[in-house]
């Protein structure tokens, strides 16, 4: 039999050992900040910023969608550098879309909007280009934002609608990477942004006739909405969504279709150089790995079409991996003009709507893991159908033109076990997949 | 038979009482060194001498002195005697000589060219111990042996090599040198006259070598004090006086003049230090050494100049070879730090012996050996062999055991810790922990009883009982209010201390419960929250010890209960307070103060009893009259509970919030891990690696202890190891909204280390002695370092003078925060509740809210309740901000008259080099969500705070107008004031119902806002002014149940004798003498 002391020292070493594990069990981690640029369905607030006005270009629209099964009242209220804050209300009823003209209560040229609800369920999309072009509004302001694939060469505007939702007057820094290295002019330094206003900040002016500009907005002070703006040629792209520097980035659709341009522009925003491997995955005619070097704080760019390496004719997916985190961006089109596609990481939740109704030719969901995932797809909508799919590791799942998830007032939610989908859709188009549009994620 | 050996001559100097002349003679004879003459010098009182060197060796010639003017007189005389001798052999008459000594000494003179050449000195009785083997000296003529005390020939010591100092006994010394050095100084009859010849000689460029082959046996009888010092001019000088005069003559002519007045200069310094400890040590015979040795030195001043001219004429070393010679660093101070850390200040003091013989033999009784020894009380340790060398080898090392040195060591203590908090006697306090300046002492009873309270947006439950304790307190210090916050922050850790002391007390030694109290002082717990402004957690620091001691007592843990109980005394009665129930009514009552300010101190109560009950599991006490643990327990806390009954009944009220009564739910992130825990350092101190070494002398104590001490030992683990398993839950969350202040914790752990440490100590005085060889040697080994390495870092902490509380807080950035000059504001502070200055209610892990009206934290909010009943709102909106669902928070804070937020990521600001607060960041997503907010402008932002100002703020209370913007209105002070015709006003003070609006002297009706706030619709009026007044009107419930606690604290205190004493007051009769003065005399 034990001894008492013995008995008692191995109860109260048990009693230490539990502290022990309880110690390491349980990693103590302030909660950070989401880094989502848009929410699903569970927002009370939205931004949008980077339309203009009909007196500038086209008018820029937002489209407002409930996918509750309750009336919302939405406050706008619009900001715009050239008139005074403009606000309305709007009433949505469930299921409903709704789209908002803001030089309809605005003045100005360029705007910023704040839209609240008094619920959840509602969803925002800025459109351009008489809906060709499509992009998330975004939930919350960020402290740090990147954008790839600016142009400032004549003819086109790259630039930077920047809009201060908060009480805060902000403050911000940008600098930009060339394909020659990084310039952080003076004048965007210490760049103020008052509270509840908006400003759109032209590259041009400061990093002048260069193509393939990355750029790095860190806010020093506050939090701000922004949106990066190409204008090129008749076409205008918006980039409401960061593209952080990431190690590994997958483009669902690219076009490779014969006279189409698609190219991955990539910023390397660290000092030493990296190398990017872009692999092209051609279901039809199997992978074609592209490696490209990108000097520390400058830019590069992947050719995927014309690449005569790539068979042309379709879509094919990409995924650029680096050693680093790079920042990358997917610029296509044709001869009219170019669109722009921000990288995304990888999502549990897809959310795809066609507030517009114009449809899509196809949407394309790939698992960007090394594992066969399982995927529910759900109307969000009365109905509530749900669907069950499997995608193979590194697998795609593409839905085509006219299917059920275009279907009016309808908004879909794919949902994965982990945070491994990418989504994209493209409107049909000649050639095919020149106008990607970005869905909507949530974590 | 011709020799060729150069002569040498032995001069053997002796009187009457050299007992071992002839043995000396005898040996001289016996050298084998061919050309040996002896010449006997009978230096006075030397009757006998010829008769006795006549029996032993009738050839040696023998000269008698008529007066004895000492060794060094008698060794000049007898030179004069010889004529055309190589050498002289300086000899004294308690010697015994090798036979080839002489020889051996001659030969190692003509070998290395050497001036004076000592033997190997080894013991008279024990050939096998060394007693010198050359000397050297520092430059003060501090003489130091190149051997241990003690040390055993080995053959170690046997190398030719040269040494400043040939000790006297027996001393070869070339005649041309001794000539041109004038021979010993007469003026040194005694002891130092060996160190004198030698520095001479070193000056002059003579070599001094030790020639070990050349053994002599050497009693040493006047060192030891077996004969007294006869000689003319020293008979009334003691040892000490000699050797100091002396060593003082030396190096007054032994250096250059600029370099004498430098070390001259120096020993003086050294003396004055010396003397002071004497004098502290009430040490009057060294007092006068001193004294008398520098008179000496004056009075002597013409010989010192003769002796310097003479250095000056033979001089052949200058003082910087001279010093090279010598050893660097001061002997005695080494000496002095060696035996005080060896011995203990007793023979510290004594580094210049004055070696009694007596002392020695009892030294040699009762001493024991290594460490243990050197922590034994029974001095019947490992005793060693009879012989006096092996005694003097081994004297005990005690530390810190004479009742003076513990007194000395307590006294340096005590000065110590008012140099260490000297700056917070006079500094301005910050802002920071709970050090918002106190109200009067006259407002501090009213929040006591007060019907409402300003927390959150007001509140009407019962005042909290910590302002009754704090009101009461102020009593004693005549409503000097601001004065409280010093004394705990400069009290209530040594108050800790002597409870740790007497929570020790009759279970360990004087000493063991010393250095227990010094480890609490030194742990970190303690100077953590000094520096960050925690007096209501220094309280339980200061009580927690005093909780301790009377649960184990009345736990019956064995040795606690010194007496038994005082069977039967009524309440009221002198020595009521002896009895089982008075005991239990002292805990309560020390309980309750502290959880009166700290009620996590309830866990602490828990956890000791359960402690002593899990330990009781496997190591049962042989106590009889057990008490069960857990019934003493509820008995305790229940009645607790009667005297804070407020503090219970906002308790009750507060639903799922209860728990938090015991602290709030700090951020994982920012609460200190298992090993930070483990170290007990919540803050800024304690974070380096060697505050492990007092977690680590516990554990060795535990393993340690035997007997009585491991009954407790096992029992004070068994508490600490479930406190650590309980903080380390609350630190990671797991308990959710259970979460007790950790820091409260940390300071039972502190207990419970330092008390660990005395019963440590205890176990090496009593429990090493059966240890044997191996492991268990090195534990205790470990654990004596630990102890003595652990008040190192404290003694760094402790240079700022307050421990380094901040100077400057959140305050001195926040001063415009009275933004509204009407309608009253509230600032909402978020942050970890250890950093705001101010009570709160928890928003979620990591995110307290309080609020604070008009301005800074003050006295009002010192404690909040539980219940955050209305207030709830403004958590609720803060916790929709962080979960994204809003970003009108201060749409919603308007509501409340919040006009600014204030976000805390530490308790004071950080500078570097200047004053450092710890960091306990608020939730990331807070801070992002406040910055998305729509209506909250960023105003300032600090590594330490975030302030918003809230842009649709309008006051506390305000008015609306048709046609016009919600506008402030009402003083700030008064809540009174003009009130606009035809207006709706909002007063956002809760309970609405509490409060009425009179508008000219005339109630107005009130209506309900929002569920809690009021708002009251004034008519319209024209041509006059309407003055209007919100007012209280609350039924006195809580001043009722404050004044029922009151009575009841009253009462108690009656029953300890009170009713008794003043039962003259009641009855007009003188009071009954009687009755025994003590109960607890009552047989």
């Amino acid at each position: 039999m034990k001894s008492p002391r013995l008995s008692l020292a191995m109860v109260l070493s048990a009693v230490l050992l539990v502290s022990v594990v309880v110690n390491y069990a349980k990693s103590p981690v302030n909660p950070g900040i989401s880094t989502a640029s848009s929410l699903g369905t569970n927002s009370t607030v939205l931004y949008c910023t980077g339309l203009s006005s009909s007196k500038h270009h086209e008018a820029g629209l937002v489209t407002f969608q409930n996918t509750s099964g309750e009336e919302r009242t939405i406050t706008v209220s619009v900001a715009s550098p050239d008139a005074p804050i403009a606000s309305t209300k709007l009433t949505l009823k469930p299921y409903r879309t709704r789209t908002f003209n803001p030089g309809s209560i605005s003045n100005g040229n360029y705007f910023g909007i704040s839209a609240q609800f008094n619920g959840t369920g509602v969803i925002a999309q800025e459109s351009v280009m008489n809906g060709m072009g499509v992009t998330p509004c975004i939930a919350s302001g960020a402290r740090q934002w990147y954008g790839a694939g600016f142009d400032t060469k004549v003819g086109g505007m790259g630039a930077l609608s920047v809009y201060n939702p908060t009480g805060t007057p902000a403050v911000l820094n940008i600098v930009a990477f060339t394909p020659t290295g990084y310039v952080a002019p003076a004048p965007f330094q210490g760049l103020s942004i008052p509270a509840h206003a908006q400003q759109l900040i032209d590259l041009g002016t400061q990093v002048v006739d260069r193509a393939d500009i990355a750029v790095r907005v860190t806010v020093l002070r506050g939090s701000l909405v922004i949106a990066g703006v190409q204008e090129s040629g008749s076409h205008v792209s918006l980039l409401t969504q960061s593209s952080p520097p990431q190690k590994s980035a997958t483009y669902s659709a690219i076009s490779t279709a014969a006279s189409a341009y698609s190219v991955i522009r990539l910023a390397n925003t660290q000092n030493r150089d990296v190398v990017a491997h872009v692999k092209v995955n051609d279901g039809v005619y199997g992978t074609v790995n592209l490696t490209v070097p990108v000097s520390g704080y400058s830019t590069a760019e992947a050719s995927i079409s014309p690449n005569t390496a790539i068979a042309a004719g379709g879509l094919v997916s990409v995924t650029v991996t680096s050693k680093r985190p790079i920042a990358t961006s997917l610029i296509t089109g044709d001869a009219k003009g170019l669109t722009w596609l921000p990288s995304s990481a990888s999502s549990s939740k897809v959310v795809v709507t066609d507030p517009l109704r114009i449809g899509y030719q196809s949407l394309v969901i790939s698992n960007t893991s090394n594992k066969t995932i399982h995927v529910t797809e759900t109307q969000l909508n009365a109905g509530a159908l749900k669907t069950f799919y499997t995608i193979k590791a590194h697998g795609n799942l593409t839905f085509l033109a006219e299917t059920r998830l275009t279907a009016p007032n309808s908004a879909t939610e794919f949902v994965a076990s982990e945070a491994v989908l990418v989504a994209t859709m493209v409107r049909a188009s000649a050639p095919i997949g020149i106008y990607p549009v970005a869905p909507l994620y949530s974590r | 038979m011709e020799t060729r050996a150069p002569a040498v001559v032995a001069i053997v100097v002796t009187t009457d009482y050299g007992l071992g002349l002839e043995a000396t003679v005898a040996s001289l004879i016996e050298q084998d060194y061919a050309s040996l003459s002896i010449l006997v010098i009978g230096n006075g009182e030397a009757l006998l001498v010829p008769e006795r060197i006549a029996a032993v060796a009738p050839d040696v010639y023998v000269r008698l002195l008529d007066v004895n003017r000492g060794f060094a007189a008698a060794c000049n005389e007898g030179a004069l005697l010889v004529q055309g001798s190589a050498f002289f052999l300086f000899c004294h008459d308690d010697i015994r000589l090798d036979t080839d000594a002489v020889s051996i000494m001659v030969e190692a003179a003509y070998r290395t060219n050497a001036g004076i050449v000592t033997p190997k000195f080894v013991d008279y009785e024990d050939p096998m111990v060394l007693v010198h083997v050359g000397q050297t000296s520092d430059r003060f003529g501090s003489v130091k042996e190149r051997i241990e005390i003690g040390e055993i020939d080995h053959g170690q010591q046997d190398l030719e090599r040269d040494v400043f100092v040939a000790p006297g006994g027996a001393t070869l010394i070339r005649t041309d040198l001794f000539n041109t050095l004038r021979g010993f100084d007469p003026l040194l009859p005694a002891l130092g006259e060996d160190l004198d010849i030698c520095w001479r000689a070193q000056s002059a460029g003579a070599r001094i070598v030790v020639a070990p082959g050349a053994k002599v046996a050497h009693r040493e009888s006047i060192a030891r004090g077996e004969r007294p010092i006869t000689a003319v001019g020293a008979r009334r000088s003691s040892r000490q006086s000699l050797q100091r005069r002396h060593q003082l003559l030396v190096v007054a002519t032994g250096w250059g003049f600029w370099h004498t007045v430098w070390i001259l200069a120096q020993l003086l310094v050294l003396d004055l230090v010396e003397l002071l400890v004497s004098v502290i040590g009430r040490d009057a015979k060294r007092v006068r050494a001193i004294l008398g040795s520098w008179r000496w030195l004056v009075f002597h001043r013409r010989h010192i100049i003769d002796r310097r001219k003479h250095r000056k004429s033979i001089g052949a070393l200058n003082d910087t070879n001279l010093r090279r010679l010598q050893v660097p660093g001061v002997n005695r101070i080494k000496a002095f730090a060696n035996t005080l850390v060896r011995e203990g200040y007793d023979s510290a003091r004594g580094i210049l012996p004055e070696v009694e013989s007596e002392q020695r033999e009892d030294d040699r009784v009762d001493a024991g050996v290594g460490f243990g020894a050197s922590f034994s009380e029974s001095d019947e340790f490992d005793e060693i062999a009879e012989n006096p060398n092996f005694a003097l080898r081994h004297r005990p090392s005690k530390i810190f055991n004479s009742f003076r040195s513990q007194i000395l060591l307590i006294g340096s203590v005590v000065v110590f810790w008012a140099v260490s908090t000297r700056n917070l006697i006079s500094m301005h306090l910050p802002l920071v922990g709970r050090l918002a300046p106190l109200d009067s002492w006259w407002s501090t009873w009213r929040h006591f009883f007060a019907s409402w309270s300003p927390n959150g947006v007001g509140t009407g439950t019962p005042g909290m009982p910590g302002y009754g304790v704090i009101a009461f307190a102020g009593t004693f210090v005549f409503g000097r209010m601001g004065t409280l916050p010093r004394l705990i922050l400069i009290l209530a850790i040594p108050v800790g201390a002597i409870g740790v002391a007497r929570f020790l007390k009759y279970k360990v030694s004087n000493r063991a419960r010393i250095i227990a109290a010094i480890g609490y002082l030194a742990l970190p717990i303690g100077a953590n929250l000094i520096a960050q402004g925690r007096i209501d957690i220094l309280l339980a620091v200061a009580t927690t010890p005093y909780i301790a001691r009377r649960l184990f007592e009345l736990l019956d843990v064995p040795g606690f209960r010194v007496k038994p109980y005082t069977p039967s005394v009524p309440f009221g009665h002198r020595g009521w307070r002896t009895t089982e129930a008075g005991q239990r009514m002292m805990l309560v009552m020390i309980v309750a103060l502290s959880m009166a300010l700290s009620p996590a101190v309830a866990v602490i109560a828990v956890l000791i009893v359960a402690g002593v009950w899990l330990s009781r599991q496997f190591e049962p006490d042989a106590t009889e009259g057990l008490i069960h643990s857990w019934r003493l327990l509820g008995s305790v806390l229940g009645t607790t509970a009667l005297f804070l009954l407020p503090l219970v009944a906002n308790t009750l009220l507060a639903g799922r919030r209860a728990l938090e009564v015991f602290g709030l739910q700090r951020g994982p992130w920012s609460s200190p891990d298992l090993w930070t825990l483990i170290k007990g350092a919540d803050g800024g101190f304690g974070q380096a690696w060697w505050f492990y070494l007092p977690p680590l002398a516990a554990l060795l104590a535990v393993v340690l202890s035997r007997n009585e001490r491991r009954a407790i030992a096992s029992k004070l683990a068994a508490i600490y190891a479930l406190t650590l398993l309980l903080a380390i839950l609350v630190s990671r969350g797991i308990l959710g909204p259970f979460a007790p202040d950790i820091d409260v914790l940390l300071v039972l752990q502190a207990v419970l280390v330092a008390a660990l440490i005395g019963v440590g100590i205890s176990s090496l005085e009593h429990d090493a002695l059966t240890l044997k060889f191996g492991l268990g040697r090195i534990m205790a080994a470990a654990l004596i370092a630990s102890i003595s390495l652990t008040a190192i870092p404290f003694l760094l902490d402790s240079s700022s003078g307050r421990f380094d509380l901040p100077s400057t807080s959140v305050a001195e950035s926040l001063g415009q925060l009275s933004n509204s000059p009407s309608g009253g504001f509230r600032v909402l502070w978020l942050g970890d509740p250890t950093v705001l200055p101010l009570a709160g209610w928890s928003v979620a892990p990591g995110v307290a809210a309080a609020t604070s009206m008009n301005g800074l934290p003050g006295g009002s909010t010192m404690f909040a309740a539980p219940d955050s009943g209305t207030s709830d709102l403004i958590l609720t909106a803060v916790r929709n901000a962080m979960n994204g669902s809003t970003v009108q928070l201060g749409t919603t804070l308007a509501e409340a008259g919040i006009s600014t937020i204030v976000v805390l990521n530490s308790g004071a600001p950080n500078f570097a080099g200047v004053q450092s607060s710890p960091v306990r960041s608020a939730p990331n997503i807070l801070v992002a969500a406040l910055g998305h907010q729509t209506d909250l402008s960023l105003s300032l932002q600090t590594s330490s705070e975030e302030t918003y100002s809230n842009l649709k703020f309008h006051g506390i209370v305000s008015a609306t107008q048709a046609g016009h913007s919600t506008t402030p209105i009402f003083s700030n002070l008064t809540f009174s004031g003009e009130v606009p015709s035809s207006a709706t006003i909002h007063a956002a003070m809760a309970p609405a119902g509490a409060f009425s609006l009179d508008v000219n002297g005339a109630p107005v009706a009130r209506a309900l806002r929002h569920g809690w706030g009021a708002t009251y619709q004034t008519s319209s009026s024209s041509g006059s002014i309407n003055i209007g007044t919100l007012v209280l009107h609350q039924f006195p419930l809580n001043g009722l149940l404050a004044g029922f606690s009151l009575t009841l604290w009253l009462v108690v205190w009656l029953g300890f004798g009170w009713i008794q004493r003043l039962e003259w007051i009641f009855t007009f009769r003188g009071s009954r003498k009687v009755r025994p003065r003590r109960a607890r005399e009552i047989k």
